[in-house]
């Protein structure tokens, strides 16, 4: 019986994603060049929040800092294509192994530090990481005018060529890269590793007794969490043709941490969805409103006060009121 | 020798809550260690298990140093312990607490499968549950359970470690006398598989469960012995009980 219920699960949410996939994939169809490209900016953002998920909503750890590794993976693909070889996939790889051995640095040293005080050491470790480019003039990295000119490159997928000047083509690349993401996340948090984060979250104090080094735990999870920022970043990059200070502001540490929030943390696909909502409903009152910032920071307010578990966490708690209990 | 602590000491500034404690234990029996609030029974547990590093002091397990030792790497060598106040994962079901503490027993080389398909931590967590009483609730979430049921989940979460030595740190805390008796039959089954130290203010469980007694006071081992040797001993009687057992 049991054997059974999860093929039927299986089968639903097979189901499920590949109706999502297939909407996904004929949006463009219906967009205009600008939504075009806001939507691929959405999907790569997507993937940012939804590392920073991995830390925050699955191991408990609250990090402000968060914009650093998806700035270095940023500059990692730019310098990889301007100056190194042009290639998205040594690009990817480049930007992925960067920002695990910064994310390495900064956890191995600030993990002693608990709560706040972690925060605060992520936020300082990526103001410094900020302020190293920002004052770098006279290096390839272009200081505070940043990377500019970096060539949008084929990406080879064995036989095929994909020209990702084109933005429908990128749309559907940041697509399948999201997904990519989306399952190799899930995979690491229903993995033992996974359960191990839920406990440290949980009670961090009591995993040691159960045999686990919560140290490494930790370390191991925010490496990965900025691998994915990482990547994410490179694929922003990529995308826009550049790679600038802005992308390690710790504005956009906050505004990830929003985004997160608003979306519901531990679920992976919340703080995704809280990517998306955040960077449509931006672009639109960013058009009639100078100060947007302002009716975001309300929103992050109220969703904070009456959504505690996000927009996600809304359905779901919808969802187990109509099983009645 | 199974298991020894030799003079071990901790103080906290001016006091010295653990002061040249030594005693020795045989595998498969039942200590309980007792001794009035603030004789340093929690502070020994906690020295024991690598929370606080000794002042002085060893602790030997299965003829080796695992003093100061952390926590982590005593589960690994066979010692679990449970604690005073209820500590569990509150937010997760009853069967995920159960399952988490039998995956840290060995590291597993699947680290990228779902959870849900590693057989033994999977089966050995129905086994506890059902050991425990509590298999009808293990997909409630832990922080729901009444008191009681909290309290054998604790107790459950330690057992799942496969442990040699167990350490229970007052597992009756705010139990019924129900659930007291049913935690008394279950440290009878588990007599004989595991060693066992618990420290325990109920003095008829003490009694019930214990090979040996050792009484501690303001740091100090007061008497240590055989459950009738420490009842006839004039000195506990005067500094714990105050009355006749």
């Amino acid at each position: 019986m049991a054997k059974l219920n999860s093929v039927s699960n299986f089968k639903k949410t097979f189901l499920v994603h590949a109706i999502i996939l297939a909407a996904l994939a004929v949006l463009p169809l219906f967009l205009n060049g600008y939504h075009q490209k806001l939507a691929v900016e959405a999907i790569i953002l997507s993937v940012f929040a939804m590392s920073l998920d991995l830390v925050m909503g699955y191991a408990g750890i609250a990090t402000f800092g968060h914009a650093a590794f998806f700035g270095i993976g940023g500059y990692a693909m730019g310098v990889m294509l301007k100056f190194l070889f042009p290639s998205i996939w040594l690009g990817l790889i480049l930007a992925g192994f960067c920002t695990a051995i910064l994310a390495f640095f900064i956890g191995f040293v600030s993990i002693r530090a608990k709560g706040i005080y972690f925060a605060i050491l992520t936020l300082a470790f990526a103001e410094v990481v900020y302020r190293i480019i920002f004052h770098s003039y006279n290096t390839p990295l272009g200081g505070s005018d940043g990377l500019v000119g970096v060539p949008t490159p084929m990406l080879h997928l064995g036989l095929v060529d994909i020209d990702l000047r084109k933005t429908v083509n990128f749309y559907w690349v940041a697509v399948a890269f999201a997904y990519l993401s989306y399952l190799t996340c899930k995979l690491i948090v229903g993995s033992p590793f996974g359960s191990i984060l839920s406990g440290i979250r949980e009670n961090e104090n009591r995993v040691p007794f159960l045999g686990f080094n919560v140290k490494w735990s930790k370390v191991t999870a925010f490496v990965l969490a900025g691998i994915f920022a990482g990547f994410s970043g490179a694929m922003f990059t990529a995308f826009k043709t550049y790679a600038d200070t802005e992308q390690l502001n710790f504005l956009l540490s906050g505004k990830v941490i929003v985004m997160a929030l608003i979306g519901g943390i531990g679920t992976l696909i919340g703080p995704m969805v809280g990517a998306v909502v955040i960077t449509i409903f931006e672009s639109i009152i960013s058009t009639y409103f100078r100060a947007h910032h302002l009716i975001i920071g309300a929103l992050f307010v109220i969703v904070v006060i009456f959504m505690p578990k996000g927009l996600f966490g809304l359905f779901a708690r919808k969802d187990r009121n109509n099983n009645g209990s | 020798m199974f298991f020894e602590v030799k003079e071990l000491c901790r103080s906290f500034g001016a006091l010295q809550a653990v002061n040249n404690v030594s005693f020795t234990l045989d595998e498969g029996t039942t200590l309980s260690i007792i001794g009035p609030n603030g004789a340093g029974k929690t502070t020994l547990f906690n020295v024991i298990t690598g929370v606080f590093p000794p002042d002085k002091g060893e602790v030997m397990f299965k003829g080796t140093h695992v003093t100061g030792m952390p926590p982590d790497k005593l589960c690994h060598r066979g010692i679990a312990r449970s604690f005073q106040i209820t500590n569990i994962f509150q937010g997760l079901s009853v069967f995920e607490n159960i399952r988490l503490a039998c995956q840290g027993r060995k590291a597993t080389k699947r680290m990228f499968s779902h959870v849900s398909k590693l057989k033994e931590p999977m089966e050995e967590a129905e086994r506890i549950l059902d050991l425990l009483g509590l298999l009808d609730l293990r997909d409630w979430r832990a922080g729901t359970l009444s008191h009681g049921d909290q309290r054998y989940l604790e107790i459950g979460m330690t057992l799942a470690a496969k442990p040699s030595l167990v350490l229970f740190d007052e597992p009756t805390a705010g139990m019924t006398p129900m659930e007291t008796k049913a935690t008394i039959e279950l440290i009878h089954k588990l007599k004989g598989m595991v060693t066992i130290i618990i420290i325990e203010h109920d003095i008829n469980m003490v009694f019930a469960v214990s090979d040996r007694i050792l009484v501690m006071d303001q740091g100090n081992v007061l008497a240590d012995g055989l459950p009738e040797e420490v009842k006839a001993n004039e000195a506990v009687k005067a500094a714990y009980f105050g009355e006749e057992i």
